[in-house]
């Protein structure tokens, strides 16, 4: 029942913003995909399009081959998880789960076993009969996931599932919906802005970024070999730091991980040290002013100049892209920036 | 209906200072000056007509109490007084009705628009308001008198509907909007059309808001008389036009009082009814939006 | 990245207006009953006035059923229909404040008052209408004379003169309509959050300055719209007028009443209509125009 989605020159327009520019990609069945992205640019946008709650000003979109561009959204066979869940404020949680069920006109007898399965899996048989506003968010949120699941759709979208919930529950809430993929075998598609939940959950990432992706793959390879500069700065607890190129053509960038503190041609001096956890993570100013982040073992004084080499590095061209970087998943359009 | 959310202080001291007592004064003078009118139809109901319309100077305290005025006015009218208040209620119910049958499809409508265009649309049933009964009153006999409708309960309704509809959307379009953006589509995708999510889903929530627009509506139509006496039929008026005619010379007065305190009962009633539903938020939405 | 370059290698499908702005469209649809309704019932039959004020049985246009109208005092109708909403406007916006002010805060019987307040637009307009006249009669009785003889002050013809017969349709129809401007501008009370009467009463303002400076701009839109609807209401006033006063001193509605009532009078009064309707006209682009400015 799972199924393979595909994007194919998909175009929106909000106003004078192109919120998807001519965008083209594969889901495959049974992936978990997230759409990893700064706030307001469009992942929501293609949720919603795949949804059917969005129209599509240009392409097309298919599910399992079949085209659902014009088709209405109760026919399209998905599930959508939004991020303040919308749960309906006047039912009951068995009814939330049973809604779907019933709008296919399943009859009560249908319902119930497959409803208690359902909540069984999520451990939220005890609330079945409470009402919405009774239960807390993280037990929502499971309502929320078990009505999608109880109508065994083609895919599922989830939109920042996680983002409503306290930073503590989030990390238990994540590896549980990881588990619920694997043992569903469905296909996910995720939006998200926050780096580990994609990195935790995703098969593949796909990096959006006004209205196109700039890379799409598995997140440690778009960590480590991000295809521009842009996203260099924008994937990763911390942001690629970049150091104009000793020939002046365009700059290097590096992790923090790739740094060597100690003896080194570079020298940096520390503005803030932080210590998280077991390392320290280190601001510190370095060649023409450029910020660079580091991790120590030990804590330096603020001021103090510290010098450092690169393990390795990247070479990024002036217009922003990986030198010998390959090609990026959509082909330029006029908008986009000049990557081949 | 009138319940802003209270300020700071919740709860009230009863301290003696000058602005309390101001206060206080104040609400009972204007109390008594809104409640005086309203005395009054009790008063002329219920006290023998020498003593309040054709008294030379009608005494404020009641010398004696009668039903005397109820019964002449119910028996002596020319129409039967039954008759005209089920046509009251007839069409306030159809004019209720029609409220929230034609309210919900345009409020839903306009809560979805583009801002722009639901303001142009919104502004234009606001004008339908301001234009004057009698103006639409005169050349609108023609049409209902071609379709055989003249003096009908519905073509009274419909006229009367003009005034009910822009509340009503009004009040409907707020709810609406207040409703958490995210309800719908979730519903959509769960598997509903868009008429079993409106109606299965959205309206359920905004039955606060449905009940005080019908509750408008019926007294808006109640109470009308313009359309009412333009449209009617000689046979079968409706109370207030009823009213309009006993009192402007073409039969007895006591008519009117009767009349008039019957018309009056029930929408007290319904009134102290309505102020538990309507609240100044629900309205304060709909002005800025 | 395969499916991607596969993809990216199709036609490009650019879809047509109606699916690209399906939501909208279909919005329009469920709005459409009403409009046709509106349409038909109301903005029809008013130029359907327009149409018939020009004509005659005689001519198919002219522009004698204006002169008629101005002959016969046209211009004292307007002048005297204007007075009248003036100042019940004045009357209903200052009583109206009062009340909304003395709600938004707390006392004990407040919901009481409340009620009391907004009983009045319940009660029938014709029983409103017939009541008054009791209290304002045309002869030296009534129920307003009692109380001014109860302080000492004579009787008061209110009907005999144009003033006074106005005087006593404005306080009828305020004590009826004073309640829909109370609910308007409670509802601009509710919206203005009580941090800025706080800061303000920091900074050193009193109560008059709070409220000239806190109350009175936070409450601008709903006086905006409050004056519009009930300055155009007032235009249309017809039945408390005619009950009380008949047809002296003559205002505009009563007019259009009294010459669609007699034989043959159907275009004039077609055209004291069509003149009442460009004064309500006036307010529409008032709203059209303040609106657009919001």
């Amino acid at each position: 029942m799972t199924a393979k989605l595909e994007f194919e020159r998909v175009s929106k327009r909000f106003g004078n913003r192109m919120v998807a520019d001519d965008i083209s990609f594969t889901v495959d069945q049974g992936e978990f995909f997230v759409i990893l992205g700064p706030s307001g640019e469009g992942k929501s946008t293609l949720l919603r399009m795949i949804a059917g709650i969005e129209p599509v000003d240009a392409g097309t979109i298919r599910i399992d081959g079949r085209d659902v561009t014009d088709l209405a959204p109760h026919l399209r066979n998905v599930a959508m998880v939004f991020q303040n869940y919308a749960l309906y404020p006047n039912m009951t949680v068995y009814q939330n789960i049973a809604f779907p069920l019933k709008m296919k006109f399943f009859s009560r007898e249908e319902i119930e076993p497959k409803v208690r399965d359902v909540a069984k899996t999520l451990g939220i048989t005890e609330i079945l009969d409470r009402r919405v506003h009774q239960i807390s968010g993280g037990q929502q949120q499971r309502v929320a996931l078990a009505r999608a699941i109880v109508r065994s759709p083609s895919i599922f979208l989830l939109d920042e599932p996680l983002s409503n919930l306290d930073a503590r529950v989030r990390f238990g809430a994540r590896a549980e919906l990881k588990k619920i993929q694997r043992d569903l075998g469905q296909t996910f598609l995720f939006v998200t802005h926050d780096q580990k939940e994609a990195e935790s959950l995703s098969d593949r990432t796909g990096v959006l970024h006004l209205g196109r992706f700039e890379q799409i793959g598995a997140f440690h390879e778009i960590y480590e070999r991000p295809l521009s500069r842009w996203v260099g700065d924008f994937v990763g607890d911390f942001p690629m730091n970049f150091l104009p190129e000793a020939s002046g053509d365009g700059e290097l960038g590096f992790r923090t991980e790739w740094i060597e503190v100690g003896d080194g041609p570079y020298s940096a001096v520390v503005e803030v040290a932080e210590r998280q956890g077991d390392v320290v993570s280190l601001l510190c100013r370095g060649p023409a002013g450029r910020r660079v982040f580091m991790t120590a073992l030990q804590r330096p004084a603020v001021g103090e100049t510290v010098h450092f080499r690169l393990r390795q590095s990247l070479h990024f061209a002036a217009d922003g892209r990986l030198m010998d970087g390959g090609s990026l998943p959509s082909p330029p359009g006029p908008l986009s920036r000049g990557v081949p | 209906m009138i319940d802003p959310r209270p300020p700071a202080a919740t709860h009230v001291k009863r301290r003696f200072t000058w602005s309390n007592i101001g206060l206080y004064a104040t609400v009972v003078v204007l109390s008594i000056a809104l409640l005086f009118p309203i005395y009054l139809i009790f008063l002329i109901a219920f006290v023998p007509d020498k003593y309040t319309l054709f008294s030379g100077r009608p005494p404020l305290i009641p010398p004696t109490l009668t039903l005397a005025n109820l019964q002449t006015g119910l028996t002596l009218s020319t129409t039967p007084f039954i008759p005209s208040m089920l046509l009251s209620l007839e069409i306030a119910f159809m004019v209720g009705g029609i409220a929230i049958g034609l309210g919900i499809p345009t409020a839903y409508g306009l809560s979805r628009l583009r801002p722009t265009v639901a303001y142009g649309l919104t502004t234009i049933l606001f004008v339908v308001n301001m234009l004057p009964s009698i103006t639409i009153a005169i050349p609108i006999t023609v049409p209902f008198i071609k379709a055989g409708l003249y003096g009908s309960p519905i073509a009274i309704a419909l006229t009367q509907e003009l005034l009910a509809l822009p509340i009503t959307t009004f009040l409907l379009v707020g709810a609406f909007q207040a409703l958490p953006r995210d309800l719908e589509s979730q519903a959509r995708v769960d598997g509903a059309n868009r008429m079993r999510a409106l109606y299965g889903n959205l309206v359920p929530l905004v039955r606060p808001a449905l009940v005080a627009a019908f509750l408008l509506s019926w007294m808006l139509s109640w109470d009308e008389s313009t359309f009412a006496l333009i449209l009617y039929n000689p046979a079968n008026p409706t109370l207030p036009v009823e009213i309009f005619l006993a009192f402007t010379g073409r039969g007895n007065p006591d008519i009117a009082v009767a009349f008039s305190f019957i018309a009056t009962v029930p929408v007290i009633i319904l009134t102290i009814f309505l102020q538990k539903y309507l609240k100044g938020e629900d309205l304060a939405v709909g002005v800025r939006g | 990245m395969d499916g991607a370059r596969r993809n990216s290698e199709a036609p490009r499908h650019v879809r047509d207006f109606w699916h690209r702005h399906t939501d909208q469209l279909i919005a329009l649809i469920f709005v459409a009953p009403a409009l046709a309704y509106v349409g038909y019932f109301a903005f029809y039959p008013a130029l359907d006035t327009i149409v018939l004020s020009f004509q005659t049985p005689i001519h198919p246009f002219t522009t004698f059923n204006y002169e008629y109208n101005v002959g016969s005092g046209l211009y004292t109708w307007i002048g005297n229909t204007l007075w009248l909403t003036a100042g019940a406007l004045a009357l209903q916006f200052g009583l109206a404040l009062g009340i909304a002010s003395i709600l938004s805060r707390p006392f004990r019987g407040r919901s009481i008052f409340a009620t009391i307040a907004i009983l009045p637009i319940g009660i029938a307009t014709v029983v409103a209408g017939f009541t008054f006249s009791q209290i304002f009669p045309g002869t030296g009785s009534g129920y307003a004379n009692s109380i001014l003889e109860f302080f000492g002050f004579g009787p008061y013809y209110w009907l005999n003169s144009t003033s006074g017969a106005l005087a006593a349709v404005v306080i009828a129809d305020s004590w009826k309509n004073t309640a829909l401007v109370v609910i308007i501008l409670v509802a601009g009370y509710a919206s203005i959050p009580q941090s800025l009467y706080q800061a303000a009463a920091i900074d050193g303002a009193g109560p008059l300055r709070r409220f000239r400076y806190v109350t009175l701009p936070g409450l601008r839109s709903f006086i905006v719209i409050a004056l519009l609807i009930r300055g155009a209401q007032e235009v249309n006033i017809f039945q408390m007028a005619y009950i009380m006063i008949s047809s002296y001193p003559q205002l505009l509605t009563v007019q259009i009443y009294v010459l669609y009532e007699t034989a043959g009078g159907l275009y004039l009064a077609s055209a004291v209509a069509s003149v009442l309707l460009g004064i309500v006209a006036v307010f529409i682009v008032l709203v059209l125009v303040i609106g657009g400015r919001r």
